[in-house]
């Protein structure tokens, strides 16, 4: 019948301009991607140079380093746990993941007795916690796509504040875990949790569950023996003024690689979606079709029965 | 030819100045410090004010405004890390 035609043909335009949004999202998607991952190239000489600076000025503290960023505090029986998500959908299940693997870690935390604050980044982690009656700590949006230096810093702010407040304050937190997706390449991004405070700047045998950060410089300079420096104005005071400054950095980084992983997730979905739109476009012009055949059949057959019904009756 | 320092100059943003010179200096929470070829390694934290470089080539010192940062030397490499650099013109 005209009538089925007529919602197959309706069916196949909207689909095609859907179809026409996804592809255009993944377009936009695999634009910022390139420029979410030269962000990260970017910061790289200062994270290097930070993190050299960072070794070096540790090897030459004489005495044990005893400093409030790097010193475990066991009495503060809480745990601050840093999500960085994205704040739109359309990315498949990069929050869904994201959030599984946090939420799993934060119930192993629990089980073990320490108390879980949240610190939320991203809209979407945050409305899945407030439809659950979860709180939050603090919370920030709007910028997961394209995190900006200012950002990092406010969040580092308000963290390194948790972690250096006196033990007996609500709002101190014995150690910073951060959840976010690891940027490995374009197609593998997987979630990921890092104890970022205390600092590790000695390798020390841990049978911690969550993967500790490496040891700052263990990389490039294990091996390198370090010239005698001098320091302005002393290597405690050097050291004071770069440890809050490689917090920063380190969370920096952690939010381009969960932003350049949201584009690459977006990306994919989207291309997947475009697929799938083709897809039913296809099999709906096929549907279509074949309703335009059944009519064109049924109206032959009534027209050449109708004739013979004339041409007996005369 | 003699020695020459080779200054880079970057914040969060990326390198914001890079190039060989002859007379480098800054402020450091100490005070102002010139850096000539040959100097000893150092770890210094700036404060807030001007970083100068005196090029190879030409002769206008290139100046760039920090925000505050650290600085190192070590085998006439001299690395600016800012935590806001900008080129004053």
């Amino acid at each position: 019948m005209a009538g089925l035609q007529r919602v197959y043909r309706a069916r196949i335009k909207s689909t095609q301009s859907l179809g026409k949004i996804f592809r255009a999202m993944e377009l936009i998607a695999a634009s910022r991607i390139g420029r979410a991952r030269a962000a990260a190239a970017h910061q790289r000489p200062y994270a290097n140079a930070l993190t050299r600076a960072v070794a070096l000025a540790a090897s030459h503290v004489r005495e044990e380093i005893r400093h409030p960023l790097i010193s475990l505090r066991p009495e503060v029986k809480r745990v601050a746990l840093l999500v960085l998500a994205a704040d739109r959908g359309m990315a498949g299940a990069y929050t869904a993941n994201l959030l599984r693997e946090a939420e799993g870690h934060a119930a192993e935390l629990e089980q073990a007795g320490f108390k879980v604050d949240r610190f939320v980044a991203g809209r979407r982690a945050v409305s899945y916690y407030d439809f659950r009656g979860v709180p939050l700590k603090k919370t920030w949006l709007g910028s997961s796509d394209a995190p900006t230096y200012l950002i990092a810093k406010d969040i580092a702010e308000t963290l390194l504040d948790a972690f250096t407040s006196e033990s007996d304050s609500p709002d101190a937190v014995g150690e910073l875990h951060v959840v976010y997706t690891h940027f490995w390449n374009m197609v593998s991004q997987t979630p990921r949790i890092v104890r970022l405070l205390p600092l590790q700047l000695v390798e020390e045998a841990e049978a911690d569950q969550v993967t500790a950060l490496p040891p700052v410089g263990i990389e490039d300079d294990a091996a390198q023996v370090f010239p005698l420096y001098s320091f302005e104005p002393s290597p405690e005071g050097v050291l004071d003024a770069l440890l809050p400054r490689y917090v920063r950095s380190r969370i920096f980084d952690c939010l381009l690689q969960a932003a350049a992983s949201e584009l690459a997730n977006r990306q994919r979905a989207m291309h997947t979606a475009t697929d799938n739109a083709e897809d039913m476009v296809r099999k709906y012009t096929r549907l279509a079709n074949e309703a335009r055949q059944a009519d064109i059949t049924q109206e032959i057959s009534e027209i050449v029965s109708g004739a013979d019904a004339l041409a007996a009756s005369l | 030819m003699s020695r020459q320092l080779t200054v880079e100059i970057a914040d969060w943003e990326g390198v914001k100045w890079r190039g060989a010179g002859r007379f480098f200096s800054a402020l450091t929470s100490e005070g102002s410090l010139g850096v000539y070829p040959r100097h000893q390694p150092l770890l210094a934290i700036l404060r807030p004010g001007e970083v100068k470089v005196e090029p190879v080539e030409g002769d206008q010192p290139v100046k760039v405004r920090v925000s505050g940062g650290f600085l190192s030397v070590d085998s006439d490499i001299v690395t600016v890390v800012a935590d806001e650099a900008e080129l004053v013109a």
